[in-house]
């Protein structure tokens, strides 16, 4: 069995220029191909689905369904933009049975507002710890309602921020991944940051102002 | 500030955020930033916004890609794919002919016949709860998959599957740690941690916060559920115990880049 290791450290920006194809070079330099995007198709199944929980499934299921398309990849085109396509086919598919498995509504904001600290089956349960976990940290608190404000935003928009702040793609790159114009990523990108700033400003606030009261 | 210099506003910040403005706008903002506490403040926020989300999705390293593996999945799905060829005319007659019911007031049926088939997304191992993960151990005393052979292996499992390595510390008497197995429970990258205290069985379900339902155990299985929040990971420990005691012995890590350059993961799963 041949296993092949990704590559860590920082995330590895799309190829622009593929040499030859795919099925042509065989399997081991689909491979090559793959490392180099991988970081970048897990951030498009993360974005997409705004679960991490479900982005690594997501990524085997489309190279199963890519390894079943390869004779379709054109040399010179983009593997990335080409993979992501059905990366975000398969998270896009995987969302929607997710969201109709649940069957709780997730209107977040009416959520938070009415019950500040009320978790439900589809809610983070930091706030339903025993008494013997760890009350949630300051840190955990803010990230869950980055969680909570995140199903507010659509998919594409997710995944567009994703790719920017950690894959530190530019707007060309996440264009061409998207397969989106270059001005809507940089207005997806720019308008999530906005509305993420609008809903955390009264948490940052009362936090901010809590650290500089004495206690 | 008028609507129109709050947009000027935000585009300067996003100018500023992608790092497209030259030296002289970017000191010119600068000074206007010392004056503001205000705007600030805002970019403060949009650095620990950037912080969090690095948190909750920073990808994994070291993924492996099983490729004959996937070859043969593949294989799989295209000879399916020709089986169900010889469907595809009778099918499109039927989506014609329901297109028509459609006309006549059957939309959403003939829409959910007209969508592309999704492809099934079939989990690699069936799903137990974790009062069933739970039996199921019991019934093999609590025998785990494996055990690690150093502290290395330890934390790079953890760190290869959730993000972020844990340290087990020394077990005090009585607490007997038995070692590692993975099982879908929470999610399919749970890692379960088997012990026994005073000779009852005890397993500590390890997951992300992010994938956390607020799972429960029935209390007529007389099990006992217990957590703790460790960083992004959340730590489950089910036994018949009254009180957790293997919770506490385990702390979060940042694995070091050369552990986990060398780190293969043991393949097992059920």
């Amino acid at each position: 069995m041949t296993k092949h290791k990704q590559p860590s450290g920082p995330v590895t920006k799309p190829d622009t220029d593929e040499p030859k194809n795919a099925k042509t070079g065989g399997m081991d330099d689909f491979a090559a191909q793959f490392e180099r995007s991988s970081r970048i198709l897990w951030l498009i199944a993360a974005g997409t689905t705004g679960d991490r929980s479900m982005a690594d499934d997501i990524v085997q299921e489309a190279t199963v369904i890519a390894l079943s398309k390869l004779e379709q990849f054109k040399p010179g085109t983009n593997f990335t933009a080409w993979m992501g396509q059905m990366v975000r086919h398969v998270a896009m598919n995987t969302a929607r049975k997710e969201h109709r498995r649940r069957s709780v509504s997730l209107d977040l904001d009416s959520t938070l507002e009415a019950k500040p600290h009320a978790g439900t089956p589809d809610q983070p349960a930091d706030l339903r710890l025993g008494a013997r976990g760890e009350l949630p940290a300051d840190q955990g608190h803010f990230d869950d309602r980055i969680m909570q404000a995140l199903h507010d935003v659509s998919d594409v928009a997710r995944a567009c921020l994703l790719l920017k702040t950690l894959g530190g793609l530019d707007y060309a790159e996440i264009s061409r991944v998207m397969e989106i114009p270059e001005g809507t990523a940089m207005s997806h990108v720019h308008r999530t940051r906005q509305f993420l700033r609008g809903k955390l400003a009264n948490l940052w606030r009362d936090r901010t102002s809590t650290k500089r009261t004495p206690s | 500030m008028t609507r129109k210099d709050q947009e000027k506003l935000q585009r300067w910040i996003d100018a500023y955020l992608d790092d497209r403005l030259n030296e002289a706008q970017k000191a010119e903002f600068q000074r206007f930033l010392e004056k503001n506490a205000a705007v600030r403040s805002e970019l403060d926020l949009q650095s620990e916004i950037d912080n969090s989300l690095k948190r909750l999705f920073s990808p994994p390293d070291g993924q492996t890609l099983d490729i004959d593996q996937l070859v043969a999945r593949s294989d799989e799905m295209t000879k399916t794919t020709r089986r169900s060829k010889g469907w595809l005319r009778p099918r499109a007659v039927v989506a014609a002919a329901s297109l028509l019911i459609a006309l006549g007031g059957g939309g959403w049926y003939a829409w959910s016949l007209l969508t592309p088939p999704v492809q099934e997304f079939k989990p690699r191992f069936p799903k137990l709860t974790l009062a069933q993960a739970y039996q199921k151990f019991a019934q093999n005393n609590f025998k785990a998959d494996w055990a690690c052979e150093d502290e290395k292996e330890f934390a790079c499992t953890f760190d290869y599957r959730l993000g972020k390595g844990l340290a087990l510390a020394q077990a005090p008497a009585g607490v007997e740690v038995l070692g590692l197995s993975y099982a879908n429970t929470i999610t399919q990258n749970s890692i379960l941690l088997t012990a026994k205290a005073d000779g009852k069985g005890i397993i500590v379900f390890v997951d992300r916060v992010t994938a956390d339902r607020g799972q429960t155990v029935d209390p007529a299985s007389g099990l006992k559920l217990h957590k703790r929040k460790l960083d992004h990971l959340m730590l489950y420990e089910v036994s018949r115990l009254d009180k957790p005691r293997v919770l506490d012995l385990l702390k979060e890590m940042n694995t070091p880049k050369e552990w986990k350059k060398d780190f293969r993961p043991r393949s097992f799963g059920g």
